[in-house]
């Protein structure tokens, strides 16, 4: 069955958490015992009424503090697809949890406040969706029961949205007039909303396109890790595990093994359901090289021509995770596709404003600054763009010392020479 | 035109959409790839069946380059053990076993008191010993986010400390498929590669993949007590208690943990898609009938702090 993942993110009071509880019980996703227990927890609280956000409010402190501290993830599935939602929390300072749960998405589900204005995390949002290469954006625009189902505030809210969303990126928008509170429009039609003609909630995600992005790069496929098996007169053999990230490959096909560079040819192809003449994107795959050739994971096997370029040096956005700012010039581990090499961010070139993608000067970076810098490397590691190939355009930074995550980065430009990466601002024209 | 920082229209091919197997067998190449010494934790339940499954398919044609380890409470059902042995001597798979008991009688753990004692928490220890003791450095699992709700926080690469603790604040982000398995000294990872399956995705694959499963999940006749709401089944480790009516009923068992806190329910499914269509039509997780998670509201969260699964 097709699986949909999307990122939820919206703030204490925007009835986001209501939102994944109601999918969650209208589609029979919820069991009477969590539903016991969630009762339960809410009269504990002293709450009248059930809260449908415990569903997805799982640890103490969230409940205690009442708000979402972390990225959760909800399963629920219908006849025609099963979805993942990753749900986070909006506010700023969860940024980081926005970025994190929105980089396995397909499609973005963004929290409008109807009986309220626009707020920062909304374009928050949109902004990091768009820079996490995001295409569809769901705007459910919710409380129309505290605006008496108002088309023209309906309108309003659509006209502002896509004017904001073309603005920071290419997007294809929907926008659905909801109340969570009271189910409208999320799995059935309301009501209420006569003036409306477009699917409810469900409805969108059960039938959204979600075509995975085939990348035109060339055969990508980096090495996990190795196994041996015996060959046809008993001597060991040895194969490459690997995804393929982009591109396709055939037995017989001539590929090149970086970082050495020599040619092979590809034979004994595997995918998960056992031997094929050939694979694509996206499937896990097992092979032998003839002549054999000393693979080991981070070897990356590219096609025979379309390979990419050793970089040393390159220009990246960069999300910053950690509670610990970034020090500039000192040493990071940086995992890339299936490799840790050491790097440096040598300049902070500006910081990206994450609410309207204007730039601004930058002389340190914390937690929640979205900021492209230089990166330097002790050794050099075959790349693309974030934008020509996510998988192996992607990284992230850990500290060398605790060895914790604390960066996303995002590959914008690859530097092939010795000069100085070419400075170009981003935003909108 | 308003500019924008990446062109996200592009010419369709096709390409094959990740699925959870995929998505599974991929973490499981990344802990071969990423760890010095990972062992698969073995229980001889589905998930865990499913996991050691995955795993010789992801390494064929090679062999699966680490053993499975089963924490023995010491409560299992017969049929249980009797699956694990024979699985993992059919597959080909080096299995490890270490026991509550041998913890219990060199004092590390103490035997829980009161009317209805289990083995379940002391497990953590065992585990965390035998972890130390034969120096993995992750131990995958078979728990999934859909199980309970400190679980649907949890990270598939999940970082231990170097006491075996789970820090749910301080769980690293994982972004996209670049999973973070450095390591300090004494540090460990538990991986979770099903993480993004649910109860129904495991009986669908059973079914599809043909898989034997314990006989324990299929009806069958045993002797029971209603208790708190569940079904008991009577063993040498749960006898009934005064006042209780012993029952015999047709039941299954959803999950086959340790006896002292798995309950039953009453089932006529006596085959894998007869199982199937009961779990799609349920009302109840599967872990209601687990009274270990019933014990506090955060019973599991509490738990997995200290080193549980």
């Amino acid at each position: 069955m097709v699986v949909l993942r999307i990122a939820t993110a919206g703030s204490v009071d925007d009835g986001k958490s209501s939102l994944i509880g109601r999918l969650l019980y209208d589609t029979k996703a919820v069991y009477d015992d969590q539903l016991a227990s969630i009762e339960s927890a809410s009269r504990q609280r002293g709450l009248s009424e059930v809260q449908l956000s415990y569903l997805t409010d799982g640890l103490k402190a969230e409940r205690d503090l009442n708000i979402t501290i972390d990225v959760a993830y909800r399963y629920f599935a219908t006849p025609k697809r099963k979805f993942i939602i990753a749900d986070t929390p909006g506010h700023f300072e969860y940024t980081r949890n926005m970025v994190t749960g929105t980089s396995t998405a397909d499609v973005s589900v963004i929290l409008i406040d109807a009986s309220r204005g626009l707020f920062e995390q909304s374009r928050r949002h949109i902004a990091i969706s768009s820079l996490l290469g995001i295409k569809h954006l769901v705007f459910a625009i919710n409380k129309m029961d505290l605006v008496n189902f108002s088309e023209g505030i309906y309108r309003q809210f659509a006209n502002q949205l896509t004017e904001v969303a073309s603005k920071l990126g290419r997007f294809d928008c929907a926008f659905i007039p909801i109340s969570a509170l009271h189910g409208d429009n999320v799995v059935e039609a309301s009501q209420h909303t006569p003036w409306y003609h477009g699917p409810s909630l469900l409805d969108y995600l059960e039938q959204a396109d979600i075509e995975t992005q085939a990348y035109e790069v060339g055969l990508r496929i980096p090495v996990q890790t190795t196994v041996e098996a015996s060959g046809k007169n008993g001597e060991t053999e040895l194969y490459a595990l690997g995804l393929i990230e982009s591109g396709e490959v055939a037995v017989d096909d001539m590929v090149t093994v970086l970082p050495q560079g020599t040619k092979h040819t590809i034979s004994d192809l595997r995918n998960v359901s056992g031997a094929v003449p050939s694979a694509i994107q996206g499937e896990s795959v097992s092979f032998k090289l003839e002549p054999p050739s000393p693979i080991k994971r981070g070897s990356f096997i590219v096609g025979a021509k379309d390979w990419p370029k050793p970089t040393e040096r390159f220009s990246a956005f960069l999300c910053w995770l950690s509670d610990e700012p970034l020090k500039l010039h000192a040493e990071y581990k940086l995992l890339h596709t299936t490799q840790v090499v050491s790097a440096k961010v040598t300049h902070v070139v500006n910081r990206i404003h994450v609410e309207s993608f204007e730039t601004e000067p930058a002389s340190s970076v914390g937690t929640n600054d979205i900021v492209e810098v230089h990166l330097t490397l002790d050794q050099p590691i075959f790349a693309d763009t974030f934008e020509e190939c996510r998988p192996t355009g992607s990284f992230v930074l850990a500290d060398a010392t605790t060895k914790a995550t604390c960066a996303a980065g995002l590959i914008r430009r690859l530097q092939e020479t010795s000069e100085p990466v070419e400075e170009v601002s981003v935003g909108i024209s | 035109m308003s500019q924008t920082i990446w062109n996200v229209e592009k010419e369709i091919r096709p390409v094959k959409r990740w699925n959870i197997e995929e998505e599974a067998i991929y973490i499981l190449r990344e802990v071969a790839g990423q760890f010095r010494k990972p062992v698969l934790l073995f229980s001889g339940g589905k998930d865990s069946l499913i996991l050691a499954h995955l795993a010789v398919k992801a390494f064929l044609p090679g062999k699966v380059p680490f053993p499975l380890l089963h924490i023995d409470t010491g409560h299992n059902f017969p049929e249980t053990i009797a699956f694990r042995d024979e699985f993992a001597n059919r597959l080909g798979f080096e299995l490890i076993v270490r026991k509550v008991q041998d913890s219990i009688d060199s004092g590390r753990v103490q035997e829980e008191s009161g009317p209805f004692p289990s083995r379940n928490r002391l497990q953590s220890v065992t585990l965390l010993d035998a972890i130390a003791e034969l120096k993995f450095d992750a131990a995958i699992g078979g728990a999934r986010r859909d199980e309970e709700k400190a679980r649907a926080k949890e990270r598939v690469f999940s970082h231990r400390n170097a006491a075996g603790q789970w820090d749910p604040k301080a769980q690293r982000p994982e972004l996209w498929h670049l999973y973070n398995g450095l390591l300090n000294q004494d540090e460990t990872c538990r991986i979770f590669p099903l993480s993004n399956w649910t109860e129904a995705d495991v009986w669908q694959y059973i079914v599809e993949n043909q898989l034997e499963i314990p006989s324990l999940y299929f009806s069958h006749q045993r002797q029971i007590v209603h208790r708190d709401g569940q079904l008991i089944a009577i063993t040498p480790f749960t006898p009934p208690q005064p006042g209780e009516r012993v029952e015999t009923l047709n039941v299954r068992f959803r999950t086959v943990g340790d006896a002292t806190c798995t309950g039953a329910v009453a089932s006529e499914a006596s085959n894998v898609k007869e199982v199937l269509r009961e779990v799609l039509e349920s009302n109840l997780t599967e872990r209601s009938g687990r009274n270990d998670d019933h014990r506090t509201e955060a019973a599991m969260e509490d738990r997995k702090r200290e080193g549980y699964f």
